[in-house]
């Protein structure tokens, strides 16, 4: 028996392999077994033609297992690391050492190293590192240096009774696999394929190496390199453009970095129009989903899809408990069992979690799962696996996989060796070390790889994009393909806007100018007060908050914000003077804590922020209350409904009124805001006099109308207006209504905000305000000062932010 | 070729043994003088490439500084002897990996190095402001919501201290790089108000006695009497917040006529005022007290936290890196591992440089041990700056680090060489700069105002001419800012025109040739008003470069991409999806959004039984989307506008290059943030950026051929241009805004927010102030030596007279 190594190019060995299975029979194909390093590697070679089975080593020796021993689950050596004693100084603080040291200690064991020695490093005390990370795989989980052992032990191999063992794939072999080649040479023939100088030279010299070339040298491979972004796209498409026309006919694989890289790379295929899928499953992405509406850092709206992607067989209530409960769990099995009902009641497969869930026990014998860890261990775990076969389309793999696929070419994606330069470590200097951490990190191997594929010859084409430091022959531009047909009646409509709002002097419909028809149609029964002073704040915010009745929807507020203070400022007020309560700061937080029942808070709103409004709404409430001189035996009424006839039929609500000791009636508008003085009018400082207007007709009998500041922004100020003042601005009110009248009955509700008034510092509707882009506005409105005209009268100033 | 006047200098920056400064003026050739000394270490001293350490201010400077290294090394070679060519060869060789960097780069690199012995996470990454504000705002949230902070923060609350007062005077905390030790004792209120209440009463019944009911000190009295009875019937926590408030009514009042006694008034004024002096200092003693609670609760108890969150991150924030570096260079025995790394030491820009920079550099080039330069540690330091130019203060840069670093290099046997032969402007240009600056900077350096430079004129290289130059504007003298602006614009258009139409010659690297638009520039300090001027030259048809503001996030079609994420994210926004659709995305008008209404339309995407068709045919759109976008990326929905929206298409057509160029800089956004966070989270952080107006860099348009540049001074500084127009100049703003503030300088913290203002808040206002308007004159001084064959400086804004105006030809 014997083991044959064939060394060479990569296009030379894929032309000889390729032929050496084409060679064998029938039955010595179905006796055959290919062995890869990875399942995905396996999987697109199984899709060649004449390719024997094909089978990734890990899940070979996986196989050869004892029953009671299970591979490492994933996220152990983050585990490990959690747990692992606390380092000498000066390294115990020092963040990170102990996953990196962990991780260390897991390259050292991939690449087959027993032990580092005490003597190798006097940097930590590697034996004893060593020691407790064996004592831990030595306990039902193994990693690859403890499945080399036992697959060594069960003397099997691969290939049925004396078939051929193909070892192909590997860019880098280690001590333990070049110990089971050799078994397995013992026992039936053995034909391993590397690239030239990825395997030293001693290990080859044991067995019978022979050189493959290619009979004629094709000439140098050609490459298209993209260095530059084109107009209007950027390298990634440009790549793609260039490659999609070609995937089917020359079978393209695709190198990626990380998987992100990948991601954008379907994107940009995707858009060339070849049928990439650039949507995860929901397998694939309701486990992340669900991790963060069970952690509680979501708003509405992602729950909300939670909700629809489980269709309500799931209650937000019992995820949040289901999180709870995993960071309660007192051992790793019942977090397993958790992470089963989560997929029971998701009802979905979710392989990957749900192996991990039966496998993530072996840790009980050890140590238990804490909170901290758990909630970091959990989001790492993807539901399906990351080793998923794939897309036939246009696979993407590492380097180091991708360069043996046989005819395939080959496109690096946005990165190449240069972004991935070597991780530095503090035990780099440790001579021991050093060979193994290079062999097993992938970017040495990708930098010997890549210099394999620039000097074939035989190579036909590889792709790069923004790849700085690869010499490629013959650059060449990739001209765009032409752009997707597009609709002309929507370019005509888009090349309206821009002509006619962003570049016209005048408003238009863009700008809030509706027909008089339209107008009218849209313009409710009665007008109220308050939506009078919205015109007059600003025209375009009446019309598409009172009028099209669009509302904003803040989806998860961190904070109490001034409206909400306003409501419950409003309604606590209310039950103070309704329930005739004695004035005491108790009395006044309990109608503040009533108002805050009353009218609940988002729970987005974290308990601080309440208790905060809560409090300070409370000290200021009664501080106005007290400065007012408590009386609220005088109160005939609060949040009194009136309607009547101003030049529109009118509704509207007053905070309170009271019945004054020497006759007449005291109307209290409660401010929490900037106190505007009602005696100077105009379009946005309207209301008071219009519901003094309103108490007067109803009860004729003198009215004093009184804005109320109950806060300390307002300083507790006042601003009345007798009932003679207001007689004596009724005619310079009627004008400004008119002057209202007049702009909503010709359908202008135009982005012109009060100049007296700070009316957008709090507007709703700022995000879609056509007036924000003021170097536009600025040039429309100078050139309609008729419009213009009714916020430009006198008076009205201090008119800022009333609510 | 002429030689230059101050030759002699010049080679003494190359040959001399012992440490060296150069003051390089503008226009003089600093970069060369650099790469110049770079090669005579290398080939004379036979230094490897190596063992120096070229520390230039920005990244692309160190490219720059790279290319032209690569350049003059190969010239060199092209005509070495031959025991030359292989240092030449070498250090060409080595150049890929020349320690060409930036401090921030070297310090990285050094934090690698030995880090990991010191606290430094294994492996960290450098977060981006993005991620570090996201941490920031995490961290602390759950902090201060901590139920053991709780009553701490509600107390500040409740002093009437607003919260986002505190999160942004923590986050200014934590920017620091060290908090002092502040003690104040919070006063007595209760005393205070004692002292005051049973006086106020008696006054005020003495006042309702003697005075006439209409008297303002009577009215006045009995304001302050209540006042003060409101403030004692209020529960004691909330003192501090009405005290502070209590501003108002006090400057005393009343007529004598008005009183009995007129004595009594008299009497009743010296209260009230010492009342009003007592309240005012008992708010600076309550402000004190509060920024002392803060700044040692923050300094204390978050700071720590903070870091240990971000640390325990594997993270590390920009600024970490000079701290940290500047930390662990302390160390014996990093400094020994150090000691003999690099034979020459040169930074670049050095009059940009701050304290911790200074002393990361220091250490490089002085024996262990010590913390300054060394008599006996010599020429390994090779500073190359010009204090004139110094105009980064708003980013740390101090120009008196740069003042005491030059005393020291003298001190201790290192020398000064200034360098004044200017090969930029033309002789007109260099007088009027040589004059105005000449009258407002010493000649020599000047202790006690270590903030203004010494000024050394520039020398001209070229011949002068009998060509106008030079032209000073002082525009509308009586006009608004507006005014002045439109002034300035009109003026500013007319003399472009004119330069154009009539071929100016401007200077080449062959000859003279008749200018043309791209060798104009309009220089301004900020972008304040700038519309007046690009809309002015654009209306008479002047190219002029589409500007790249920081409004990225208000920009049309960006706004349009966030109601997208938010409709989809959350179908009940209706707001976000109208804002879909009035957007450039889809371009409908309120006209049609009123039809869709009346139609009986709904703003909730998954509605769609009635409306116009228009929306609908959106409706439809979205809704199909939003049944999808918890699984993609966000790249992906910007595929998704892009493929079924006309706007790249109007875009590309060349309606708005600048929206195009910003549509780029999105996709990278979404790849960036989007596929390292998720649709959600991006979707959040997106949001947030639009609301909250968060200034972000527009992308930068593609030029056209030709155009004028519009450029700050900031962005102007390192560059020239054959006419260089300087407009819309105002005096620098500088009072401090309001907030804290430290001066490490001075020792102090100091406070003002409304109603609060600290005991500190005016030294450190008038220390801020005098340093500002030394920078406000740099930064004239750059902005003016910009300009090679022309100089318009529109001066409108100031009032003094200027030195020098030549009258434009022909007049």
């Amino acid at each position: 028996m014997s083991i044959i190594v064939y060394t060479g190019s990569p296009s030379a060995v894929h032309r000889h392999w390729a032929a050496r299975l084409e060679s064998l029979a029938p039955r010595e194909r179905n006796a055959a077994m290919v062995m890869t390093p990875s399942r995905r590697l396996a999987s697109l070679l199984a899709r060649l033609p004449h390719t024997p089975p094909a089978l990734a080593v890990d899940d070979w020796l996986t196989e050869m297992l004892p029953q009671n021993i299970m591979p490492l689950p994933s996220a152990s050596w983050y585990i490990l690391s959690q747990y692992m004693p606390k380092l000498p100084a000066p390294w115990h603080e020092t963040p990170g050492l102990p996953l990196a040291v962990a991780e260390l200690v897991k390259e050292g064991r991939s690449a087959g190293v027993a032990a580092i020695s005490p003597e190798a490093s006097g940097q930590l005390p590697w034996d004893r590192i060593w020691q407790w990370f064996d004592e831990k795989l030595n306990r039902g989980g193994a990693d690859a240096l403890r499945m080399y052992d036992y697959a060594l032990k069960t003397g099997k191999v691969p290939a049925k009774s004396g078939g051929f063992v193909f070892v192909y794939g590997f860019s880098d072999v280690t001590a333990p696999f070049i110990e089971l080649m050799r078994q397995w040479g013992e026992k039936g023939p053995v034909e391993a394929w590397f690239f030239t100088n990825t395997v030293d030279a001693g290990t080859l010299r044991r067995w019978r190496a022979r050189q493959v070339s290619l009979p004629e040298p094709q000439g140098a491979g050609e490459t298209l390199g993209i260095r530059s972004a084109l107009e209007g796209l950027d390298s990634l498409d440009v790549l793609a453009r260039w490659v999609a026309p070609q995937i089917h006919d020359h079978g393209w694989v695709a190198v990626s970095p990380d998987e992100r890289d990948a991601r954008r790379l379907h994107r940009a295929l995707a858009r060339c129009g070849l049928p990439v899928d650039v949507e995860r499953s929901t397998e694939e992405a309701l486990w992340p989903l669900f991790l963060e509406t069970s952690r509680g850092h979501s708003g509405a709206a992602v729950q909300r899809h939670w909700h629809q992607a489980v269709r309500g067989r799931v209650s937000v209530d019992w995820a949040r408990q289901w999180w709870e409960r995993a960071m309660q769990a007192p051992s790793w099995a019942i977090l397993g069992r958790l992470v089963e009902e989560a997929r029971i009641a998701h009802q979905v497969e979710w392989p990957h979690l749900s192996r991990w869930a039966q496998d993530i026990q072996i840790w009980d014998a050890w140590f238990p799962p804490q909170p901290e860890s758990t909630a970091q261990v959990l989001p790492q775990i993807p539901a399906v696996s990351p080793e998923q076969p794939p897309s036939s389309l246009l696979p993407v793999l590492p380097l180091h996989e991708a360069a043996w696929i046989p005819n395939a070419q080959v496109l690096f994606m946005a990165h190449g060796r240069s972004t991935r330069s070597p991780r530095t470590s503090p035990f780099d200097q440790d001579g021991a070390i050093r060979p193994w951490v290079r062999r097993a990190r992938g970017y040495a191997t990708d930098a010997v790889i890549l210099q394999q594929m620039l000097n074939d010859a035989g190579l036909k084409r590889w792709a790069t994009a923004d790849v700085e430091d690869v010499e490629a022959a013959g650059w060449e531009d990739a001209a765009p393909s032409e752009a997707p047909p597009v609709d002309a009646s929507d370019l005509d409509r888009l090349q309206g806007w821009y002509r006619q709002w962003r570049e016209s002097p005048s408003y238009s419909a863009y700008t809030g100018d509706l027909t008089p028809e339209t107008a009218s149609a849209l313009m409710p029964h009665r007008l109220s007060p308050s939506a009078l002073e919205d015109f007059g704040k600003c025209p375009l915010s009446f019309l598409l908050g009172r009028l099209l009745r669009i509302s904003p929807v803040d989806d998860e507020p961190r904070e109490v914000d001034a409206a909400m203070a306003g409501q419950w400022a409003h309604r606590a007020l209310e039950v103070m003077v309704e329930e005739r309560r004695i004035l005491t700061p108790e009395a006044v937080q309990a109608a503040v804590e009533t108002a805050v029942r009353d009218l609940p808070a988002p729970p987005s709103v974290a308990r601080f922020f309440i208790r905060y409004q809560v409090d300070r709404l409370s000290a200021e409430l009664y501080e106005a209350l007290l400065r007012d001189g408590w009386a609220p035996g005088q109160a005939a009424d609060v949040e009194m409904n009136l309607t009547w006839e101003r030049i529109w039929p009118m509704a509207g609500r007053v905070d309170r009124v009271d019945q004054m000791p020497g006759g007449g009636l005291r109307l209290i508008d409660y401010k929490t805001g900037h106190l505007a003085n009602p005696a100077k009018p105009s379009p946005g400082n309207l209301q008071l006099l219009l519901y003094q207007d309103a108490l007067y007709h109803r009860y004729r009998t003198p009215v004093t109308a009184e804005l109320y500041g109950v806060s300390q922004r307002a300083q507790y100020g006042r601003r009345q207006v007798t009932q003679a003042e207001a007689d004596a601005l009724r005619s310079q009110v009627d004008e400004i209504l008119a002057g209202i009248k007049e702009r909503m009955d010709q359908g202008q509700f135009r982005p012109v905000p009060d100049p007296r008034s700070d009316a957008c510092r709090m507007c709703a509707f700022k995000p879609v305000c056509p007036a924000r882009v003021t170097e536009y506005a600025g040039v429309k409105a100078r050139q309609d000062p008729d419009y213009q005209s009714l916020w430009m009268g006198e008076g009205g100033e201090d008119n800022a932010d009333a609510d | 070729m002429r030689m230059p006047i101050d030759q002699a200098a010049r080679d003494e920056a190359l040959e001399a043994r012992v440490n060296l400064l150069i003051e390089a003026g503008a226009g003089t050739g600093k970069t060369t003088l650099l790469v110049e000394r770079v090669v005579e270490t290398v080939v004379h001293r036979q230094v490897p490439l190596s063992r120096i350490l070229l520390i230039t201010f920005m990244d692309k400077a160190q490219e720059e500084m790279r290319h032209r290294l690569q350049a003059r090394l190969q010239e060199r070679l092209e005509s070495a002897e031959e025991w030359a060519r292989p240092l030449l060869e070498a250090a060409l060789a080595s150049l890929p990996d020349a320690h060409i960097t930036t401090i921030h780069g070297y310090c990285q690199r050094l934090l690698r190095e030995f880090g990991s012995a010191y606290g430094i996470p294994l492996g960290f990454q450098v977060m981006d402001a993005v991620d570090t504000d996201r941490l920031w705002e995490e961290t602390f949230r759950d902090w201060v919501q901590d139920p053991e902070r709780e009553p701490v923060v509600l107390d500040l609350l409740h002093a009437g201290i607003g919260w986002p007062h505190l999160r942004r005077w923590a986050k200014q905390i934590c920017e620091w790089w060290d908090v002092p030790d502040l003690n104040a004792d919070f006063p007595n209120l209760w005393g205070f108000v004692a002292e005051f209440r049973d006086a106020a009463a008696e006054l005020a019944e003495r006042a309702r006695l003697d005075a006439s009911p209409a008297d303002p000190g009577r009215t006045q009295i009995q304001d302050i009497n209540r006042q003060i009875e409101w403030l004692a019937e209020m529960p004691r926590r909330e003192w501090p917040r009405m005290l502070a408030q209590w501003t108002r009514g006090l400057a005393p009042k009343g007529n004598k006529k008005n009183w009995a006694h007129p004595d009594w008034l008299t009497e009743q004024k010296e209260w009230v005022q010492s009342l009003r002096e007592a309240l005012a200092q008992i708010r600076q003693q309550m402000a004190d007290a509060y920024l002392a609670e803060w700044v040692s609760l923050i300094g204390r108890e978050f700071r720590p936290l903070w870091r240990r969150q971000r640390f325990g991150a594997l993270s590390l924030t920009f600024d970490d890196l000079l701290i940290e570096a500047e930390r662990i260079t302390r160390r014996p025995e990093v400094r020994q591992a150090l000691a003999n790394r690099f034979d020459l030491v040169m930074v670049d820009e050095f009059q940009d440089t701050d304290a911790l920079q200074a002393a990361v550099i220091r250490r490089l080039v002085s024996p262990i041990g010590e913390d300054h330069l060394h008599p006996h540690d010599q020429g390994r330091l090779f500073l190359v700056g010009d204090p004139k130019q110094s105009i980064y203060r708003f980013r740390g840069a101090d120009v008196e680090t740069y003042a005491s670093v030059r005393r020291e290099v003298e001190e201790t046997g290192g020398r000064l060489i200034p360098i004044t032969q200017n090969f930029r402007s033309v002789p007109a240009v260099l007088d009027f700069v040589n004059q105005l600056f000449e009258a407002r900077w010493p000649l020599e350096p000047n202790p006690e105002v270590p903030y203004i430079p010494p000024f050394r004129a520039l020398d001209p290289h070229f011949p002068d001419d009998d060509r106008t130059r030079l032209r000073v504007e002082q525009l509308c003298p009586a006009g608004s800012a507006a005014e002045k602006r439109r002034a300035e614009a009109e003026d500013i258009a007319d003399v472009i025109e004119r330069a154009l139409g009539e071929g100016w010659p401007v200077r080449d690297g062959r000859g003279e040739r008749p200018i043309l638009p791209e060798d104009i520039a309009l220089i301004i300090p900020q972008r304040t008003g700038l519309d007046i001027y690009r809309q002015t030259l654009e209306s008479r048809h002047i190219p002029v470069a589409a500007q790249a503001g920081r409004n990225f996030f208000q920009q049309d079609e960006i706004r349009g991409l966030f109601h997208l994420f938010q409709a989809l994210a959350n179908p009940e926004d209706a707001l976000a999806a109208a804002g879909w659709l009035l957007s450039p995305w889809v371009g409908l008008t309120h006209q049609e959004l009123a039809d869709h209404r009346l139609k009986g339309g709904s703003w909730r995407y998954g509605e769609t039984d009635h409306g116009h068709p228009a929306v609908l045919k959106w409706w439809h759109r979205l809704k199909s989307w939003h049944d999808k976008f918890w699984r993609v990326d966000a790249e992906t929905v910007l595929d998704w506008a892009m493929a079924a929206s006309a706007l790249p298409a109007v875009l590309e057509r060349g309606e708005d290059r600048a929206a195009l160029a910003n549509l780029r800089q999105m996709r990278e956004l979404c790849r960036d943030f989007g596929d390292r966070w998720g649709i959600f989270e991006f979707a959040r952080w997106f949001s947030g950026q639009v609301l909250d107006e968060v200034p972000f860099d527009e992308a930068r348009v593609p030029g056209r051929e030709s155009e004028v540049a519009v450029s700050t001074v900031h962005q102007a500084k390192g560059l020239e241009w054959p006419f260089v127009i300087v407009a819309n100049w105002k005096p620098k703003r500088t009072a401090l805004d309001s907030g804290i503030h430290y001066n490490p300088r001075l020792g102090a913290v100091a406070l003002r927010q409304e109603p609060w203002l600290s005991r500190e808040w005016a030294r450190l206002e008038d220390d801020h102030r005098r340093r500002e308007e030394a920078e406000g004159d740099r930064l004239l001084y750059v902005a003016l030596t910009r300009a090679r064959d022309y100089l318009w400086f529109y001066a409108s804004f100031l009032d003094e007279r200027f030195p020098s105006e030549s009258p434009v030809e022909g007049e």
